[in-house]
């Protein structure tokens, strides 16, 4: 007997497209925004090309743990708030001293070869892409719970479109015919991101669950491990930070990667190398003497375990360079697998009913897809062009991502571009401007940041690499702008 | 049309009964208090796209709202049982 009946799926198809046009545009927004978050520190060394003056493998001194024990000691001093350091790590040579700024963790950079401050600029970096995928930028308390809900119409998205799909996915791994009409090219993109990485789309939205389980289930508490009860007294510590790493490496066979303080304890935490779980066990050290304090010697159960593991393989932190850039992939392709499905219902809609007006759906379809690329674009574009010492130029650059997307999404909505276009164009041209818009903004920021290199010779792998996808990105939306051109729309 | 309202209904409702029936659980089951919270957590965010799109799969739409009705009210007697 057939599982999936006509009617059985004609009623998957109504949920998975409506649930789709509903919540599609931020499923994608979140998406979009924790691909990129999966290299928030790559971006952040691309977006401080000052630090390049640290060479990677950079030996961590005493001297710079001193000094960033002095910096810490200042910003408490100052009534700044408190702030923990992030050791260099394999990804990124520099030592950090950061703080929560409210959205995102910002804060000095110190060289860790001889402790002398970088005069780096005030950006928020990489970070701002991996607190937009979680919080949408809103207050925590709207942000959080408003992402989980998605998470849960995005597993059962996934879910009746498997369903849907059920008995031809593996023609679907076969299909993308290029040279057919608009709506069926579509459909076939959907298809084939959808089932080419499925094990993944699965495994990061049930872990991004997991990690916002807590939102999602709210009567079901959530232990979060490690969370030290609020005591007040001074957080800095008088014991020297060289032995207590020297000694967390010998007892715990890591390197050490954060160092969080609070009164009267210093607590490293390890980086882990060739496992993906993501919180390992941290040791605590007396904030005076630098003695180890005893610990919870207890294993981890089962459950500790698979949640650590899930843990790891949503943030992807411990990941190599081979998986993180599976992850990376994976995450590209559900990107892209969300957009085809919203332009492809666009499109159909307006197949179907070529007499309406173009609906809301279709008019911030270009906008809210294309513009969040020239977004991006314009948040590095700001970052390489305004001045390096100007007062707020943190926010505006992240003003100017939201500014550059807000307007594109009202060029869908912009009243020249029904009565000069007329109906069946009128899609097209602005995805035709929307386009050339991200092109030629991408080329820009290449262009901007050749000549940072040029000026400084700040040349570096990272660089070349961040420069090469913006350069195939803006040209591929360029290439989108002609083939769009040419493409027959019905 | 008038066929997806009670079904969407039952979804909203199928989720209620999951946060009751795993606070349930939790309090029954004879783990450390935060091992059961970790494993309810677990199974509840497993097992929430599989249960919650049962309303869609089913045939009739007044079982699609009715057993998850049904399910909120037992989960939260069982709920209240557990204190």
């Amino acid at each position: 007997m057939q599982f999936i009946t006509p009617a059985r799926r004609a009623r998957l198809a109504w949920f998975h497209t409506q649930a789709g046009i509903f919540l599609g545009w931020l499923t994608f927004i979140i998406f979009l925004a924790g691909t990129l978050s999966l290299a928030d520190v790559e971006l952040t060394r691309w977006m401080q090309p000052e630090t390049a003056v640290i060479p990677d493998g950079a030996v961590l001194s005493d001297a710079a743990l001193d000094r960033a024990v002095q910096i810490l000691r200042e910003d408490e001093k100052a009534g700044r708030p408190r702030s923990f350091i992030r050791l260099p790590e394999p990804r990124d040579p520099a030592l950090h001293i950061l703080h929560f700024n409210g959205h995102a963790f910002t804060g000095s950079v110190i060289d860790p070869r001889d402790g002398r401050t970088v005069p780096a600029r005030d950006t928020e970096g990489g970070v701002f892409f991996f607190n937009f995928h979680y919080t949408l930028r809103l207050p925590y308390t709207i942000g959080e719970p408003l992402v989980s809900f998605i998470t849960l119409a995005t597993g059962l998205m996934i879910l009746s479109g498997v369903l849907l799909q059920i008995g031809r996915m593996i023609p679907d791994y076969f299909t993308l015919r290029l040279k057919a009409s608009r709506p069926r090219f579509l459909l076939d993109l959907h298809l084939l991101s959808g089932t080419v990485m499925l094990p993944f789309h699965i495994i990061i939205t049930w872990t991004g669950l997991v990690l916002m389980t807590g939102n999602a289930f709210p009567f079901i508490p959530v232990r979060l491990p490690h969370r030290p009860p609020q005591v007040s007294g001074s957080f800095v510590p008088a014991a020297s930070l060289g032995p207590v790493l020297r000694e967390f490496r010998q007892r715990s066979g890591n390197a050490p990667g954060y160092i969080i303080f609070s009164p009267g304890k210093i607590t490293v935490y390890g980086l882990g190398s060739g496992e993906i779980s993501a919180v390992r066990e941290p040791l605590d050290f007396d904030g005076r003497t630098g003695r180890l304090l005893p610990g919870d010697t207890k294993p981890a159960g089962l459950t500790d375990g698979i949640t650590r593991l899930a843990w790891g393989l949503h943030l992807a932190r411990n990941m190599g360079t081979v998986l993180l850039c599976l992850w990376f992939t994976g995450g590209v392709l559900s990107t892209v697998m969300i957009a085809s499905g919203l332009i492809y219902y666009t499109t159909l809609r307006r197949r179907r009913n070529v007499s309406s007006a173009p609906g809301v759906a279709e008019r911030l379809c270009p906008g809210a897809v294309g513009g969040a690329v020239v977004a991006f674009f314009v948040y590095l574009l700001l970052n390489h062009t305004l001045p390096a010492d100007m007062p707020g130029r943190r926010g505006f650059e992240t003003n100017g991502f939201f500014l550059a997307w807000v307007m594109c999404c009202l060029a869908g909505f912009l009243p020249f571009a029904r009565v000069v276009a007329g109906r069946f164009v009128w899609s097209r041209l602005v995805w035709q401007a929307v386009l050339a818009l991200a092109g030629i903004t991408g080329l820009c920021v290449v262009v901007s940041d050749a000549v940072i290199v040029l000026g400084g010779l700040w040349l570096h792998g990272v660089r070349l690499v961040i420069n090469g996808l913006c350069f195939v990105t803006a040209l591929s939306c360029l290439a989108g702008v002609y083939g769009l051109r040419r493409h027959r729309v019905s | 049309m008038r066929d997806y309202p009670p079904r969407l209904v039952g979804i909203i409702l199928l989720w209620i009964a999951l946060v009751f029936w795993f606070s349930a659980l939790r309090n029954v089951l004879s783990l450390p208090d935060e091992q059961a919270g970790q494993l309810c957590l677990l199974a509840a965010s497993a097992l929430s796209a599989p249960v919650m799109i049962w309303p869609f799969v089913t045939q009739s739409r007044r079982l699609a709202a009715l057993v998850p009705l049904a399910l909120v009210f037992t989960g939260g007697f069982v709920l209240m049982c557990s204190l």
